[in-house]
């Protein structure tokens, strides 16, 4: 789950004056489905296309497909977003970018999962480049199947995660159990976000290998 | 198929006169330059296609001291109407160096260093020789024989 | 009365919108409410920032976008005389053409200055 406080309606100082009005929390929920209409039908997309996953998100954003008409647009900036829309294969490489990249999203922000090499690293899972799974470093609200799944289908995941956030809101998310042993699945080497195995020392380690980044080459051509 | 002018020239230089059709002839290291000098200036092949490494370990029913290897194979392109490769190629121990072709052609400058991160060949005279497809701060040389593929990198995998 | 009623309803209806939007504002804090030490990096496409992001800029663009600005407000200054030309009479039409005349001389010393050269 993205956001442990997604479950809290949005807080205003409106509020705070609508519940002291006998009735007002009519008004209050009203309010708070209006908003959330909003937010879910507004979706703006963070694209990370990183493979073959991210013609399709081209192609599901542009005229046959239209991710504008549900209201997502893909911005630039990871400052302006709610989804995080991860379309690709993540190597070891590219993993510190994109958990900085998420972090310096503003909540609430939702992710996708948008191909099997975002799910689960695909047929590329032991290869010792590629991350097994982005959940591995950051945790995924939807898994959109495919290799690469159909502009439809990622329609269909952005139109599943319109319904978890309206669910969410109302206090009707069941939380799905992912467990390793479902399916006959492996899991990965390093546990997965919301993984009960998962200790915090992997969160830590994580945090400091993207702190530790630095300039990369120019860096070091610098200080040698 | 090796074109004509490149054979002569191997022919005169290297005294070759059956270079491998798919890799060229071995080239001595320290005729390395010359000769891709000679292909560049005299044949005007000036266009470098690749340069590509192998990692050869010595096989488990070999002599004691047969060396691991590592072979370099380069392809140089004429341009223009008609246009054909050359291939070359050097074989030098592992962790010893062969000349580096940068300085010759401009397109040698980041595939050596492809190689170098991924296999481990050596180039002497390389401008900037450090990794290139890898992260920094990687250990090891991912495209070598006993290099496991499935190597965990805490805390990515 | 009646021409009038018609810019009230535009002021009015601005300012609901701008002023609602400004109230909403408060009510859509859009921040992060779990901070990780990343989150007020710069944003550089995921990498750690590097140089300075005050960087220097080609006068150029300040050149045309001066010249831009004069030559918006004379267009500006043309529109109302332009729909009421021919109520004005022919004086208006001298006038005009003055006011023309010397912003053209100023055009044609900026165009001998090389100050729309883009170099």
């Amino acid at each position: 789950m993205a956001l442990d406080e997604s479950n809290k309606p949005f807080e205003h100082p409106v509020y705070s004056v609508l519940e002291q009005i006998p009735g007002g929390a009519i008004g209050l929920t009203t309010l708070d489905s209006l908003l959330t209409w909003g937010q879910r039908n507004s979706l703006w997309v963070f694209p990370m296309a990183t493979s073959c996953c991210g013609i399709e998100f081209m192609a599901a954003a542009c005229s046959r497909f239209d991710m504008d008409r549900i209201g997502s647009i893909a911005r630039g900036t990871p400052r302006q977003c709610d989804v995080m829309v991860i379309a690709g294969t993540i190597t070891v490489k590219m993993a510190p970018r994109v958990k900085k990249l998420w972090d310096q999203m503003p909540e609430p922000k939702w992710a996708i999962a948008m191909g099997s090499c975002a799910i689960s690293g695909d047929f590329y899972r032991d290869i010792y480049s590629v991350v097994p799974g982005v959940d591995v470093f950051m945790p995924i609200d939807v898994y959109v199947p495919g290799c690469p799944p159909n502009p439809e289908a990622l329609l269909e995941g952005m139109r599943a995660l319109q319904q978890k956030i309206e669910a969410q809101r109302n206090g009707t998310w069941v939380e799905p159990v992912i467990s390793a042993d479902s399916h006959g699945l492996r899991a990965p080497g390093i546990p997965r976000v919301g993984s009960p195995s998962r200790e915090d020392s992997v969160d830590e380690a994580q945090l400091a290998s993207v702190q530790g980044m630095g300039l990369g080459g120019a860096e070091k051509r610098e200080n040698e | 198929m090796i074109p004509d002018d490149a054979r002569a020239l191997f022919e005169r230089l290297l005294e070759e006169k059956d270079p491998h059709p798919e890799i060229g002839p071995r080239v001595p290291c320290d005729q390395l330059l010359a000769v891709a000098r000679a292909l560049k200036e005299e044949l005007e092949y000036r266009f470098f296609v690749y340069c590509a490494a192998a990692h050869f370990p010595a096989p488990k029913d070999a002599e004691e001291g047969t060396p691991a290897e590592i072979l370099v194979a380069y392809r140089v392109r004429r341009l223009g109407p008609g246009t054909v490769t050359v291939p070359f190629h050097v074989r030098v121990p592992v962790d010893t160096a062969s000349p580096s072709l940068a300085s010759l052609y401009a397109g040698a400058d980041w595939q050596e260093r492809e190689q170098y991160d991924l296999v481990g060949a050596l180039f002497e005279g390389h401008p900037d020789l450090r990794r290139i497809m890898m992260p920094e701060d990687w250990e090891g040389h991912p495209l070598r024989r006993e290099y496991a593929i499935d190597t965990p990198h805490f805390p990515w995998r | 009365m009646s021409p009038w009623i018609a810019a009230f309803a535009f002021v009015g209806i601005a300012t609901a919108v701008i002023g609602g939007t400004f109230l909403a504002s408060f009510a859509f804090q859009v921040k992060t409410r779990k901070p990780s030490p990343l989150t007020r990096d710069t944003y550089e496409c995921g990498e750690e920032p590097d140089g300075t992001a005050w960087i220097r800029f080609h006068p150029r663009y300040y050149l045309v976008a001066l010249v831009f600005v004069l030559f918006d407000v004379e267009a500006a200054f043309l529109l109302p005389w332009a729909l009421n030309l021919r109520d004005l009479g022919d004086l208006a039409l001298v006038d005009m053409g003055i006011f023309l005349g010397i912003l053209l001389l100023g055009w044609v010393y900026a165009l001998k200055k090389g100050a729309l050269k883009w170099h």
